[in-house]
């Protein structure tokens, strides 16, 4: 009789724990589906963006000064940039060859138009070596750009 | 009629240029007071003038606070805790503007002191803060700062 009773806790027992487990899975799913990582993908102001890192990934100078603004602010490691043209000369070719020899991912993008204006804001996890040394870090950027003439130009960058 | 033409449009060029130096001001008002709310850890300001929504992301030198209240209870007021001293300063301020969006840049200096080790900085860097005006109020809705020790500009040897 006794063991019949430890049985019968035992089934309630398991009914329970397979109760839980299935409302804290769905549950953390619900969680995951409500925070979107992407947004504004596809957008005018996005393909700028991309343009731009593919043009510093690939080395590519004057394509990467086509999504620029020539009165562009840069701030990047605690500098400042106060034009395309001073960029160009000064850290963008040490940008691009320090992008072209590590993985960036891509762990957050969102981008925003707002009228004439679109804000773009993102997240990198960015691996492999540079000069001797490993790089594991997380990057953060946040870019305005704005539209001159009906094309979306990169108006400010902090890295 | 020439004469009433000239007037209309002075009047609106005044009233333009009143109305972005009022937006600038309020700008400036609000920098202020999230400069007074880090020194003195005090969430307030910020609860006051950013703007409460899902997506919020403030970034500072390789980390993010998720939204208001992450930013609130998990970075300004436990400073207030951590730190003996904050002083935070925000100069050559710019503020520019594109209908109801603005962005305001900024050299930051930031000076402390952890209590637990006793460690005092002193850092430089920048400051980037973006706003919407929403029910003809400047709200902030990203912001990022990036900083390095401070290194003081060598003089120029003549």
């Amino acid at each position: 009789m006794n063991h019949l009773k430890t049985i019968k806790i035992l089934f309630v027992l398991i009914g329970l724990l397979l109760v839980v487990t299935t409302e804290a899975a769905t549950g953390h799913e619900h969680k995951k589906e409500n925070i979107n990582m992407f947004t504004g993908m596809g957008s005018e102001p996005y393909k700028t963006v991309k343009n731009f890192h593919k043009a510093l990934k690939t080395k590519n100078k004057s394509l990467a000064l086509l999504s620029l603004h020539e009165q562009v602010t840069i701030f990047e490691g605690g500098k400042v940039e106060r034009s395309a043209s001073e960029y160009a000369s000064h850290h963008m070719q040490a940008d691009m060859n320090y992008v072209s020899s590590v993985n960036v991912e891509l762990l957050e993008h969102h981008v925003e138009i707002i009228g004439e204006v679109a804000i773009s804001i993102a997240r990198t996890k960015t691996t492999g070596f540079y000069k001797d040394k490993t790089v594991n870090r997380q990057g953060m950027e946040t870019i305005v750009l704005r539209k001159y003439d009906g094309i979306w130009k990169i108006s400010h960058i902090h890295w | 009629m020439k004469v009433l033409l000239v007037f209309i449009v002075s009047v609106f060029s005044i009233s333009q240029v009143l109305a972005s130096e009022s937006d600038i001001t309020k700008i400036n008002n609000i920098i202020k007071e999230i400069k007074v709310g880090w020194e003195s850890g005090s969430g307030e300001p910020f609860k006051r003038h950013y703007l409460d929504f899902q997506g919020a992301r403030y970034f500072e030198s390789g980390g993010q606070n998720r939204g208001l209240n992450d930013l609130v209870d998990h970075h300004v007021e436990p400073e207030k805790e951590a730190l003996e001293y904050l002083k935070l300063d925000f100069s050559n301020i710019q503020v520019n503007f594109e209908g109801q969006f603005a962005w305001a840049l900024a050299d930051t200096r930031i000076q402390g002191k952890v209590n637990k080790s006793g460690h005092v900085f002193d850092k430089a860097g920048f400051q980037t803060f973006l706003f919407r005006q929403i029910d003809e109020q400047w709200k902030v809705v990203h912001t990022h700062s990036s900083s390095r020790d401070y290194k003081p500009k060598k003089k120029h040897k003549h």
